[in-house]
């Protein structure tokens, strides 16, 4: 409760300095500093990716001056100068910011580096949202701090929206098939979440019932100790056992499914363990929504993964096929990391989050980044996804050819496919399978296709494939 | 009574003075195989089999496995305090849950009076790895004690990567030609599969790694009649080099390996990952299918077999009988 009470709390004090344009606000940040502000900054240096992400969200860029290292969304951050709290102060002052945002893990350890950038006049503020409903009082706090009020509350209302419709759909699934998980944080540590943290609301927004309740959270974090022997206590409970990824937490599926101990759960019996991307679930932005929308896929595929709206299509688009493809094939969402993009940057290749045709504020955006990462669809141009441009039968037997390990076909000749066409081998393996049909000899590449069709053409391929 | 106490501790303190080499030193013999390493369970068995063969062929040797990496050594003995893996594994397992590097496990060697030791390392070929384990070993056989029989090794050697190293004594040449035929298996697999075999290697920046690109040659005169391609994750030949390859020999279908000892996080991610710049997915985008093998080498015996005769040529030219 201590905690809640020291996270930032607005008091609105406002006290006119000149004409009214200017005001001078009071806050008392996460670290308990009580700290006079006088918004809108203008030159902002980030020292978190969540403050980051949140920031450029609000419609922001020029205005950031500075972020954190290994920045990896979006991609605009990544052409920002990366600051660290182990630089020294003057490199700070040199860049001549406004504001520095931090988070209390930052203000604990360099106490030294807070105090000379405040001496300097520099405002320092620490944010840090411990549960879903701290977050909007943080995104609200961001949006006063940097005189984006309206898109603080725009984005606060899109996201309720967002995980209304979520609540919604998963409301109809009855008490008794609710799945309990169990959400690993850190797994060497035998670590979960503090049950009001954010993960677990994600969890809980999805539909899932935590079975760590009784989880006490470290040191006021997201995080809580839990011990392999209390996890083994719920062993025969645990339907799902989750497991965030990301810098705190290099776990992979072998690796829990060969703990000792683990055998006895019974999600690891029976095959239910799933990894997701600690940026969906740990932070305290938009982003979120992938989050809980992932989660849901993992553990109600049938009702997350339903694709009957999409079946109605008449004409299937390319942002509808990519949805259809990675909900039947229950891909689970792809995330950017760091290294990726840094691996991809001088490649001239397509970056995660690039294209100016797609809204990354909706949640299709993870559908279609997801299904261009499993390489699903060919000649992807820079910036350009064209998602509303019909889906072609040559680019759905591409996509089916690389995204899924089809078995062997015999020889198979197409007299409308040439042989130099560059998709004739891979037309070639799922028309010769049978997964799409030619019609006298002829396959058609260039054709559309209803959402019916692509719905079957799909279900034959996922039946062939080995997994 | 009381002289004989006096006279103990007399004996106890003497010798414990006089410094860290007295008395007669024991001599007795044994074997390190260094590995990388790895910390899955699963994994394991391409290093015990390696293990295995070697103590078959030379029983009543202590042999001892020595892990370089540090990360995963440390995850190996963080296992100690988690009650209920000891309790499962604890016993068969012991022996990787107090692995060492191979610095602390010749040490130790040494310290119990194995003063005869012969490392051999199960890397694939002279690269960095193999570079700096013999840093290692020419440290310790730098030291020189001012009398001969204080010495802490009698003989301390090192047996060769399994694709040979430099020098004249034992041709490159022909340790390849003698792996080459190890791998028979994967070529039958790839040759009932209709496939070319392509071999993804680890490699290294900061060194030629041009003897990948060698073995490819060997490879493909050991087995004219299946297409064989050998790339690396890190260096050259790059994965690039395999696409033009594997375009220009119009090639429909590929099992796809790791040349590596240990089917790891390499093999699961960068091989057979499911994003686009997986091994796996860079080749199906030119309509090739991909049959991806998760399996190290060393769970191949027969390529076990290679580090076992390499322990006896070491043996052999340091006239050690092992």
């Amino acid at each position: 409760m201590k905690r809640l009470c020291t996270f930032i709390l607005l008091i609105i004090l406002e006290i006119a300095i000149a004409s009214g344009v200017l005001h001078a606000l009071t806050i008392k940040d996460a670290s308990g500093n009580t700290i006079t502000v006088s918004p809108p900054y203008k030159r902002i240096i980030s020292l978190y990716g969540a403050h980051t992400e949140n920031l450029f969200a609000l419609g922001l860029n020029k205005e950031i001056i500075g972020v954190s290292r290994h920045e990896s969304y979006p991609l605009e951050a990544m052409e920002k100068p990366a600051f660290s709290y182990h630089d020294d102060a003057e490199r700070f002052l040199a860049a001549h910011p406004d504001l520095v945002l931090v988070r209390p893990m930052i203000t604990r350890g360099y106490p030294n580096l807070m105090e000379k950038l405040r001496r300097f006049g520099i405002t320092v503020v620490s944010l840090q949202p411990r549960t879903a409903k701290e977050m909007f009082t943080y995104w609200r706090t961001l949006g006063v701090l940097t005189g984006r009020e309206k898109a603080a509350e725009e984005m606060i209302q899109r996201f309720k929206g967002q995980v209304a419709s979520i609540r919604k759909m998963v409301s109809h699934i009855p008490l008794g098939d609710r799945k309990r998980v169990y959400f690993e944080s850190i797994h060497s540590r035998m670590k979960t979440f503090a049950p009001s943290s954010i993960a677990i609301f994600a969890l809980e927004t999805a539909g899932g019932i935590n079975v760590a309740t009784d989880a006490r959270s470290t040191h006021g974090t997201n995080i809580a100790d839990y011990g392999k022997e209390r996890i083994l206590s719920h062993a025969h409970d645990i339907d799902v056992l989750l497991a965030q990824r990301g810098a705190m937490n290099h776990v992979t599926k072998r690796r829990i499914y060969e703990e000792a101990g683990f055998e006895a759960i019974k999600a690891v019996k029976d095959h239910q363990v799933f990894i997701i991307d600690e940026m969906i679930v740990s932070r305290p932005t938009p982003r979120l929504i992938l989050g809980i929308t992932q989660i849901g896929r993992f553990l109600y595929p049938a009702l997350f993964n339903n694709v009957t709206d999409l079946a109605r299509n008449n004409t299937l688009t390319r942002a509808n096929y990519a949805e259809m493809f990675v909900k039947m094939a229950a891909f689970p969402f792809e995330i950017p990391g760091y290294r990726r993009i840094q691996a991809r940057k001088n490649k001239a290749q397509h970056l995660y989050g690039d294209f100016r045709d797609v809204d990354y504020n909706k949640i299709i955006s993870a559908y279609i980044e997801t299904a261009v990462e499993r390489g699903l669809f060919q000649n992807i141009q820079a910036r350009r996804f064209l998602p509303n441009k019909p889906i072609l039968r040559r680019d759905i037997a591409y996509s089916l050819f690389v995204g899924l390990d089809l078995p062997g076909a015999g020889p198979c000749k197409m007299i409308d496919v040439p042989e130099d066409d560059p998709d004739t081998a891979h037309i070639a393996v799922v028309a010769g399978l049978g997964i799409m049909k030619l019609s006298e000899g002829r396959f058609f590449p260039d054709q559309t296709v209803t959402g019916l069709k692509a719905y079957h053409i799909l279900k034959r391929a996922l039946e062939l494939a080995r997994h | 009574m009381k002289k004989t106490c006096f006279l103990l501790i007399l004996l106890i303190l003497t010798s414990s003075s006089m410094g860290f080499a007295m008395g007669k030193m024991p001599n007795k013999k044994a074997i390190v195989l260094a590995d990388f390493g790895t910390t899955y369970l699963s994994a394991l068995k391409a290093i015990t089999t390696i293990q295995n063969e070697v103590e078959k062929e030379f029983p009543g040797i202590e042999v001892r496995i020595a892990f370089t990496s540090n990360i995963i050594r440390n995850v190996w003995h963080k296992r100690r305090n988690d009650a209920i893996f000891m309790k499962e594994h604890g016993r068969d397992m012991k022996e990787f849950l107090n692995i060492k590097g191979p610095l602390a496990t010749i040490a130790d060697l040494q310290d119990e009076g194995y003063r005869t030791i012969i490392v051999q390392p199960c890397h694939i070929y002279s690269g960095e790895e193999y570079a700096d384990l013999c840093s290692y070993v020419n440290g310790l056989n730098a030291i020189k004690t001012i009398k001969v029989k204080y010495m802490p090794f009698v003989k301390l050697v090192m047996g060769r990567p399994a694709l040979g190293t430099y020098g004249p004594v034992h041709d490159y040449h022909k340790d390849m030609e003698t792996a080459a035929k190890t791998l028979k298996v994967d070529v039958d697999l790839a040759r009932k599969e209709h496939a070319a075999l392509v071999y993804m290697g680890h490699g290294n920046e900061f060194y030629s790694t041009g003897i990948y690109a060698e073995f490819q040659q060997v490879m493909q005169r050991t087995y004219p009649d299946v297409k064989i391609f050998i790339g690396t994750v890190e260096g050259f030949p790059s994965l690039d080099d395999v696409v033009t390859a594997l375009k220009q020999a119009k090639v429909k279908r590929v099992v796809l390996k790791p040349l590596m000892i240990v089917a790891g996080d390499h093999a699961n991610n960068d091989m057979a990952g499911p994003d686009r710049d997986s091994w796996k997915n860079t080749i199906k985008r030119l309509g090739i299918q991909v049959i991806p093998i998760i399996h190290g080498l060393g769970e191949n015996r027969a390529w076990a077999r290679i580090y076992v005769q390499h322990i006896k040529d070491v043996a052999k030219d340091n006239d050690l009988i092992f």
